[in-house]
């Protein structure tokens, strides 16, 4: 490897994973390395958050005596992981346009690689790095010397990572070397990653079918036999299953890594050529009919917005794929299906809640105006209103939210016996919660709208990044939860239950006042 | 030298290049003049391995581009149709990546660079990010950066474009200095002024096939008392002038 090179490479891949932060820097006049330099700072900073929060969060439960939930997350994150890491590369090697800017300098395969590797890696970190937590609480609380826990769980973190990362180039990039895949990219990727998403959310539900709710209310899970070795393997290292164990990881590891090396990165380049090269000029022939009013026009733009090879499936995973694991690593009891009308409200709250977990910077609305790309500074200079062009776009991304929502909570009512009408009063809540949140999430994209960018990465990493995401998300659910429970309790505490609900209503019309009023008067009221 | 042997290129069924045979020497500039889509750029994306050819061959100084694209890469510098790369970086950032890839000493290419710089007039603008640059500004940091590599081969899909007339100015000249020193110059133009006055050898593409081949001088004695702009719109223009005939005419009906 070319240390200049990859050295190059990399401070270029890590301005593009964050043009927001890297903008910021910029402004305060932080060029070259020493931009770099502050951007992993920004990086390591968040992550030793993000590490501490999990930490603290797992730290309540002895996995030591918990196999079966011990094997349960590493289930969860591993499909997350993967699913991610799949549409990460995906992502950098075809659609992420700033490849082929490489392909006529003469940088070395090897080190193009293994920069786009580490940016797939450090970009799915927020969905890996639960599992160096998990590790590293387990071998502690195995009574295992604190440095030799920690570097042990480390040590596994980056097995099952490189294992992770390997194994989903290998697919991906071996099945790009047919003849098949290069004259039908787009199609086999999208038809691949709908695989995985479905695959995961498949896992996922079969997984959470698979505990048991015992006397206590207290969920407990079978030990699921794949993933046992690794529970033995930071239990009991010096075991001697352990010590195979250790030994079959490192040999497949080594011998995955030696396998990419000789039959993708060696031709990573020439594959790219032909990729690059068969696509060039596809041609796509809209379906559509033609509209003839501005509205019709517009939407179908809208539409043809989609038609990101990878967007749709970002926007899927992340609105969908992950709400789907929190909500069912942190639900720990089933609801009966049963419910008087005095619930309704509550089942409204929690819809209002579930649309703040699945809106994120990721999804549709958040990213609707960046799309537009030049589009958005040529429409103003056409003679139609602003403020019309912007709502119809809102009212396109919200749509597509409840829609989102919609599934999921259909979803969530048959897996937990919501019934009928709760499901119909959750499904209400998230109307209104998307409505809201959505005029944050529009109006930020307005504010940090990006018209150049080459990565659709690069428009869910604006602020915070995935980290963030992740982080708002948290923070929602488990403020969520509270005001859920409270909410729950005055139910069944107070006496006469419309009180509660009516208070709540009042506060929620104050709350919304307050929001929509916001957003008229610091957006939509500059408009035109 | 370059020889290009039987090169052909399809899109699909689109054959946007047919069986193109041509030799380009040192000490000489190459013009490539076409319509779009004639298959300028397609050719010159070959050269430089962003696209591979359907069939045929390209060798540089005897090596075969499908089996030392590494080494060829090195001896080419290449400024694309279009300067919006990289648009995220700063343009001493874009340099210091092509100081990367040619694996050059920052040292040794920086005089260079500045007298680039300042002769691109670029000096307060080095460390503002390409995106923010005028398309004409972009097409500088783009050339900059493929100058200062200065590797033997130039090649530069339309490079005039957005330029002022004191860069345009500028460019031709170091385009005719590089020739005279012995090495390549290669470029595409729609700018037949341009191409008279620069080209020592012209190729006109025309629907992906060759249709001359020669020296802007041959080529003007094979049609005299013509320009250029005559000669080549004879050749690769449009035969029927009904259209714009209907156009002027009160083409609204």
């Amino acid at each position: 490897m070319n240390k200049q090179q990859l050295k190059a490479l990399l401070s270029v891949n890590l301005r593009l994973l964050n043009p927001q932060a890297t903008n910021k820097y910029r402004e305060k006049g932080k060029t070259g390395s020493a931009l770099t330099r502050r951007l992993i700072g920004n990086f390591l900073f968040l992550a030793i958050i993000f590490v501490l929060f999990y930490g603290m969060s797992m730290m309540a439960a002895d996995m030591t005596k918990a196999p079966g939930l011990f094997t349960y997350f590493v289930a969860l994150f591993l499909i997350l992981g993967i699913s991610q890491s799949m549409t990460g590369i995906a992502n950098v090697f075809f659609a992420q346009k700033d490849l082929q800017d490489y392909l006529p300098l003469p940088f070395s395969e090897r080190d193009i690689f293994a920069s786009k590797i580490i940016i797939v890696t450090i970009n799915i970190f927020p969905f890996t790095l639960p599992l160096l937590m998990l590790f590293a609480i387990t071998g502690v609380y195995a009574k295992i010397p604190i440095v030799v826990a920690v570097i042990m769980a480390l040590v596994l973190f980056v097995i099952i990572t490189l294992l992770i990362e390997l194994g989903c180039t290998f697919v991906v990039l071996l099945l790009s070397k047919t003849k098949f895949f290069q004259k039908h990219q787009q199609m086999i990727l999208n038809i691949l990653l709908g695989i995985t998403i479905v695959v995961a959310v498949v896992g996922m539900m079969f997984l959470n079918n698979q505990m048991d709710s015992g006397s206590s209310g207290i969920r407990t899970f079978p030990v699921i036999g794949l993933f046992a070795p690794l529970f033995n393997l930071l239990v009991h290292p010096l075991a001697m299953g352990s010590i195979i164990h250790w030994i079959v990881l490192f040999v497949v590891t080594i011998g995955l890594i030696f396998l990419l090396k000789k039959s993708v990165v060696s031709s990573l380049m020439s594959q790219m050529i032909n990729v690059n090269s068969n696509v060039e000029k596809a041609k796509v022939k809209s379906k559509r009919k033609r509209s003839t009013s501005l509205a019709g026009s517009l939407r179908s733009y809208n539409f043809k917005l989609l038609a990101e090879p990878n967007l749709l499936i970002q926007i899927f995973s992340n609105s969908i794929l992950v709400p789907i694991v929190f909500i069912f690593s942190f639900s720990f009891s089933g609801i009966s299906s049963e419910l008087g009308i005095k619930w309704l409200g509550v089942f409204f709250v929690g819809g209002m809640f579930m649309s703040g977990i699945t809106m994120n910077q990721s999804s549709l609305i958040s990213n609707l105006l960046s799309l537009d790309r030049d589009n958005f500074e040529y429409i103003s200079s056409l003679p139609i209103s602003k403020k019309y062009y912007l709502k119809n776009k809102f009212f396109f991304g919200f749509i597509a939210q409840l829609l989102i929502n919609a599934i999921l909570i259909i979803t969530m009512g048959f897996v937990y016996n919501f019934g009928i009408v709760m499901s119909l009063s959750c499904i209400l809540g998230s109307v209104w919660g998307s409505f809201l949140a959505g005029q944050y999430y529009f109006y930020r994209d307005y504010r940090l709208r990006l018209t150049n960018w080459t990565n659709i990465t690069e428009l869910f990493t604006r602020g915070g990044g995935n980290l963030m995401m992740i982080l708002i998300m948290f923070i929602v659910m488990i403020v969520g939860l509270l005001i859920l429970g409270a909410y729950s309790f005055m139910i069944i505490a107070v006496s006469k239950p419309w009180m509660t609900n009516g208070v709540v209503a009042i506060i929620l019309i104050l709350v919304s006042f307050f929001v929509m009023n916001h957003y008229k008067n610091v957006f939509w009221k500059f408009l035109d | 030298m370059i020889e290009i042997t039987n090169l052909s290129k399809n899109y699909g069924t689109k054959k946007a290049l047919q069986n193109l045979n041509l030799k380009i020497e040192p000490g000489k500039i190459f013009g490539f003049l076409g319509h779009n889509g004639a298959g300028k750029s397609t050719t010159i994306k070959t050269l430089v391995s962003i696209h591979n050819p359907t069939s045929g061959t390209v060798t540089v100084d005897g090596l075969d581009l499908a089996e030392h694209r590494q080494e060829i890469k090195r001896k080419i510098a290449y400024v694309p149709d279009t300067p919006d790369i990289f648009l995220q970086l700063s343009a001493t950032e874009y340099w210091d990546l092509l100081v990367a890839a040619y694996q050059l000493d920052r040292d040794a290419v920086q005089s260079r660079l500045q007298k680039l710089i300042t002769l691109f007039d670029m000096n307060f603008h080095v460390d503002e990010t390409l995106s923010s640059f005028s398309h004409g500004m972009r097409q500088k940091a783009i050339l900059i950066g493929a100058l200062m590599t200065d590797p033997d081969i130039w090649i530069l899909d339309e490079p005039m474009q957005g330029l002022d007339p004191q860069a345009a100015f500028d460019l031709k000249k170091l385009m005719q200095d590089h020739a005279q020193k012995g090495k390549t110059v290669i470029f595409s133009t729609h700018n037949l002024d341009t191409a008279e006055q620069l080209c020592d050898e012209l190729a006109i593409l025309k629907k992906g096939q060759l249709i001359y081949n020669g020296s802007v001088q041959d080529l003007l004695n094979q049609h005299e008392n013509k320009t250029l702009e005559q000669v080549y719109l004879e050749m690769a223009g449009r035969s029927d002038s009904k259209i714009m005939d209907e156009l002027e005419g009160g083409g609204h009906e």
